[in-house]
This record gives C-alpha cells, sequence and structure tokens, in this order.
C-alpha cells in the first residue's frame, strides 16, 4: 500500500468516525419519531463552541468537555420539549421543518452568545504526528477514532442489553404495542434527543482541534452526517457508523485522487446516488412482516 | 374492579364509541362481541389510555380516566393488542422482557419462568427474531408479553384472529387456564362462540352501543345473537 493511499484512509477514517457520530444522532432521533432532526449538526457547533469558550474563561480543557456535552443535551432535551412535543400529533414533515427553523435559531444565538469568528481548540495531547505505514497520523486523530469507537461500543450495549435501551428500539419499531407495555414513549422522545444532543457534540469537540470550529460549523457536518446516515439506511446504528467511515473515506480518496475541490460534492453525490438506486441504503430494513 | 360509565370517543368527526357502560368484577371473565367496526378494540384502547375519550373510567374504586397510558399499565391494566404487534426484530425473550418493563429484574426473571412454563414453544425460540414466528407462536407470545406485566385485568383483543381452528382451540385452552387462575379479563373475539362459552357474562356492542347484556349462556340462546353472530 502506496503511503499516499495509506495517508488518505487515515484522514478519511477520521473525519468519518465525525459523520459517523452524527449519523448515529440522526438514526436515533428518526428511530424514536421518524423526524431528521435538521438541527442535529447545530449541537455538534455547540460542543465546541461551548468547549472553546469555557476553555478561554480560565476552564481546564477535560472539565470543559463534560460541562460542553451537558450544555449541548439540555439545548437537544429543551428542543424536544418546547418544540417538537408541543407540535406532537403534527405530521412528520411539519416537525421537520421546525427543526430545520430550529438550526436557524440556535446558529442565530450562538453568534450572539460567541461570535462569528473561527475558534481553534488545543489538541488534547500534543500536535506531534505520529508515523504509521508510511503515513502521518495525529494524536488528535486517535483520539477521535478511540471516542468513536468507545461510544460506538457503549451504544452497543445500551440497545442491546439494557432494557431502556431495549424500549427505545421496541417504540420505534412498535409504538403502541410499547406504550401498552408500559413504555412512556414522550420520555423515549426526550432521551433521544438528549442523546443525540450529546452524540453531536461529543463530535464537535472531537473534531475541532482538526478542522477549527465556529458558529456555522454544523451546517456542513449536518449535512455530511446526513449523507452518512442515508448511505448507511436510515435508523440502522450499524449503518450509520458503516455509511459515516465510507463517507470520510470517500471523502479523502476523492479529495486526494482528483480535486479537493469536489470534497464537498462526493456527500451530495452519494445522498443521490443512493436515493436514486437503493433508497433504503446499505443497512435499511427492508419491510416484511408475517400477519 | 372495572367500571366505565358514559364512555365516548372519536375518530376525527366519527363517533366510535356512544356512550359505554359496562363492569368487569374481580376474577371474571367478560366477553365482549360485535360486528366489524361495533368500537370493541377502540373501547380497550380506551380502558388502556391510548385512545382519547371521555366519560368515566373506574379502576379499584379510583377514577384513572386521565392517567397516562404507562401509569396504567403500573396499576395492573395489561392488554395484548388486536394482530399480535410483537417486536419483530427483537428476540422472543426481548419481547417478554419488555412486557415485564414496569417490574423490577427479579419480578421480571420469576415471571419468565412462569411464562415459558405456559408457552414452551417460546422457550424453545427465546433467542429467535419474533417476527420469524408463525402466527400462532406470535399469539402466544403477546399474551406472554402481556402476562408479565402481572396483570390484574388483561385486555385480550381479538386473540384468536387469522389463527387455523387447532390453534384457536389451544388459545381459548390458554384462556381458560388463566381464568381458572384466577386472572380477570376482558375479552374480545369475532369468534363469538368460542369467547361466549368460556365467559361469565358478555356484552354486545353495537356501533358504540351495548345492545344487550348477561351470563355467556344467556347470550349464546339469545334468538338475536344466534342470528347475527353464530350464524344459526
Amino acid at each position: 500500500m502506496s503511503a499516499q493511499l495509506a495517508q488518505y484512509l487515515l484522514s478519511g477514517l477520521t473525519i468519518g468516525a465525525i459523520y459517523a457520530l452524527v449519523a448515529l444522532g440522526f438514526a436515533i432521533i428518526y428511530n424514536a419519531s421518524h423526524v431528521i432532526n435538521f438541527a442535529q449538526g447545530e449541537f455538534v457547533m455547540i460542543g465546541g463552541m461551548a468547549t472553546v469558550s469555557l476553555a478561554n474563561a480560565g476552564l481546564p480543557v477535560l472539565a470543559a468537555i463534560p460541562v460542553a456535552v451537558l450544555a449541548a443535551a439540555a439545548v437537544g432535551l429543551a428542543l424536544e420539549k418546547f418544540a417538537v412535543e408541543p407540535a406532537r400529533g403534527a405530521s412528520v414533515v411539519t416537525l421537520i421543518i421546525i427543526t430545520i427553523g430550529a438550526s436557524i435559531l440556535l446558529r442565530g444565538l450562538a453568534t450572539l452568545v460567541w461570535d462569528k469568528n473561527l475558534h481553534a481548540l488545543k489538541p488534547f495531547s500534543g500536535d506531534r504526528p505520529i508515523e504509521l505505514a508510511g503515513a502521518t497520523i495525529l494524536p488528535q486523530s486517535l483520539w477521535v477514532l478511540g471516542v468513536t469507537f468507545a461510544i460506538v461500543l457503549a451504544l452497543g450495549w445500551f440497545f442491546g442489553r439494557t432494557l431502556t435501551g431495549k424500549a427505545m428500539l421496541a417504540t420505534s419499531h412498535n409504538p403502541l404495542a410499547a406504550q401498552l407495555c408500559g413504555v412512556n414513549v414522550r420520555f423515549v422522545l426526550l432521551l433521544s434527543f438528549g442523546l443525540s444532543a450529546a452524540l453531536g457534540a461529543v463530535a464537535g469537540i472531537l473534531i475541532a482541534p482538526i478542522t477549527l470550529t465556529s458558529w456555522d460549523v454544523g451546517v456542513m457536518l449536518g449535512l455530511k452526517g446526513f449523507a452518512a446516515a442515508i448511505l448507511g439506511g436510515l435508523g440502522s446504528g450499524a449503518g450509520a457508523v458503516v455509511g459515516g467511515l465510507a463517507l470520510g473515506i470517500a471523502e479523502s480518496l476523492g479529495a486526494g485522487y482528483l480535486s479537493s475541490a469536489y470534497k464537498d460534492a462526493i456527500a451530495f453525490v452519494i445522498i443521490l446516488a443512493v436515493l436514486f438506486f437503493m433508497p433504503s441504503g446499505l443497512f435499511g430494513k427492508k419491510s416484511a412482516e408475517r400477519v | 374492579m372495572l367500571e366505565v360509565s358514559a364512555l365516548t370517543s372519536h375518530y376525527g368527526r366519527i363517533q366510535a364509541l356512544a356512550g359505554i357502560d359496562l363492569t368487569v368484577e374481580d376474577g371474571e371473565l367478560v366477553a365482549l362481541v360485535g360486528a366489524n367496526g361495533a368500537g370493541k378494540s377502540t373501547l380497550l384502547r380506551a380502558i388502556s389510555g391510548v385512545q382519547p375519550s371521555s366519560g368515566k373510567i373506574i379502576f379499584n374504586g379510583n377514577d384513572i380516566s386521565g392517567v397516562r397510558s404507562d401509569r396504567r399499565v403500573r396499576l395492573g391494566i395489561v392488554q395484548v393488542p388486536e394482530g399480535r404487534q410483537v417486536f419483530g426484530p427483537l428476540s422472543v425473550e426481548d419481547n417478554l422482557r419488555l412486557g415485564a418493563y414496569t417490574r423490577t429484574r427479579a419480578e421480571s426473571d420469576a415471571e419468565l419462568e412462569r411464562v415459558y412454563a405456559m408457552f414452551p414453544a417460546l422457550k424453545e425460540r427465546r433467542g429467535q427474531a419474533a417476527g420469524v414466528l408463525s402466527g400462532g407462536q406470535q399469539q402466544m407470545l403477546a399474551m406472554g408479553r402481556g402476562l408479565m406485566a402481572k396483570p390484574r385485568l388483561l385486555l385480550l383483543d381479538e386473540p384468536s384472529m387469522g389463527l387455523a381452528p387447532r390453534l384457536v382451540e389451544e388459545i381459548f385452552a390458554k384462556v381458560r387456564a388463566l381464568k381458572a387462575a384466577r386472572t380477570t379479563i376482558f375479552l374480545v373475539d369475532q369468534n363469538a362462540r368460542a369467547a361466549l362459552s368460556v365467559a361469565d357474562r358478555g356484552y354486545v356492542l353495537e356501533t358504540g352501543r351495548v345492545v344487550l347484556a348477561g351470563s355467556g349462556a344467556e347470550l349464546l340462546a339469545d334468538e338475536k345473537v344466534r342470528q347475527a353472530y353464530l350464524g344459526l
């Protein structure tokens, strides 16, 4: 394997892991409510921006990160409580438009609370590149990959092993039957927004030292995460991870071998291709039910 | 145990329940029969709190009309819904565990053994996805899931629907076993003869109204019931 290819793959995996986290956020909310939450990117922005501003205010980064994640989760809960829940019973399209409105509001608030400048977060453990198979990788990339891996494992445990996680899956499959089992589906919806927001914030914090962060960083990361979710199959956890990594690698290879000018276009070409040729994505469920 | 009075419910502008009054006593098996669209399922959904309704629902002396559906499950009102509604992608055991969502882990463990003893076929398939079970097994699973919640009042909606006669027989044998164990049951079934035969009492529902009430044997002998629902 050429060193160049190894380099593209490593940087593709890094950004792909971020897309995967964002895509998981889309998947969790989609499963709970069939809503595509277009404010998902703003959680990414809030995570990065809040960490930067807390760090600038003198808080050690290790303390700033959990505060920023909790802040983003609180915004997610508030979004559900005050914007989505009052409109329950409305059509899914209406709810999606509400999330678009919320994303515009959150970006506006971010320019008021913070500013319109680019901000850098210091890498967690220095910025001396590490040699790997002829290519180099930043220590921050290892953080991105490691934390993403840990989160995927934790989510796998939560949805596969805990009753609360299974109740969330059950609710996504059949809300009526879940209610009849005594699951409070409104709580499930609230939990899904909090969890997705926290995931988005973690993605935003991890990537901030590599790509900088600003008030509008969520627009592109949100759309890329959405593309990854579509590619993997909306609502599939495994699909979100595979879709994210695949999108990141495709982008990185495209930028390397074709032209870096097309980097952002690749995600959208992929969305179109998936929607045209396999609308349920790589891992999307084919609906078949025994009656 | 259950006392429903002047219960009404609508789907949009269409009235599905036009003032229902009925009672279910402790330990009784009460059957509800009626044609398709008479409002049977709507009534059960209103009792479970998953269908908006007005009127009074008294359970064990408490007015639960405004109580959320998940709280009603905690109170012991458990419904096995029409059409099974199992969680297809989840395993049989996960489906059962979710039935005990409102209970402690220890209670869930103990109940699981009882349900497996009652439905041995489920134990054999505990690791399989619920969606691949046959229709009859899915019905057993739906009943098992309901029992996991430890119902004080079990609402059974069309448990024999779409099943082969041998399986219908099996389902009703389970219903009789539950009755023998003093579970209070409110049973809706289109198989009016089977439902009324196992029931202590029954109600006949027509276009959202109770038009006839009596003991199971009385209703089975009633000329109108025989013509309309038993095809005699």
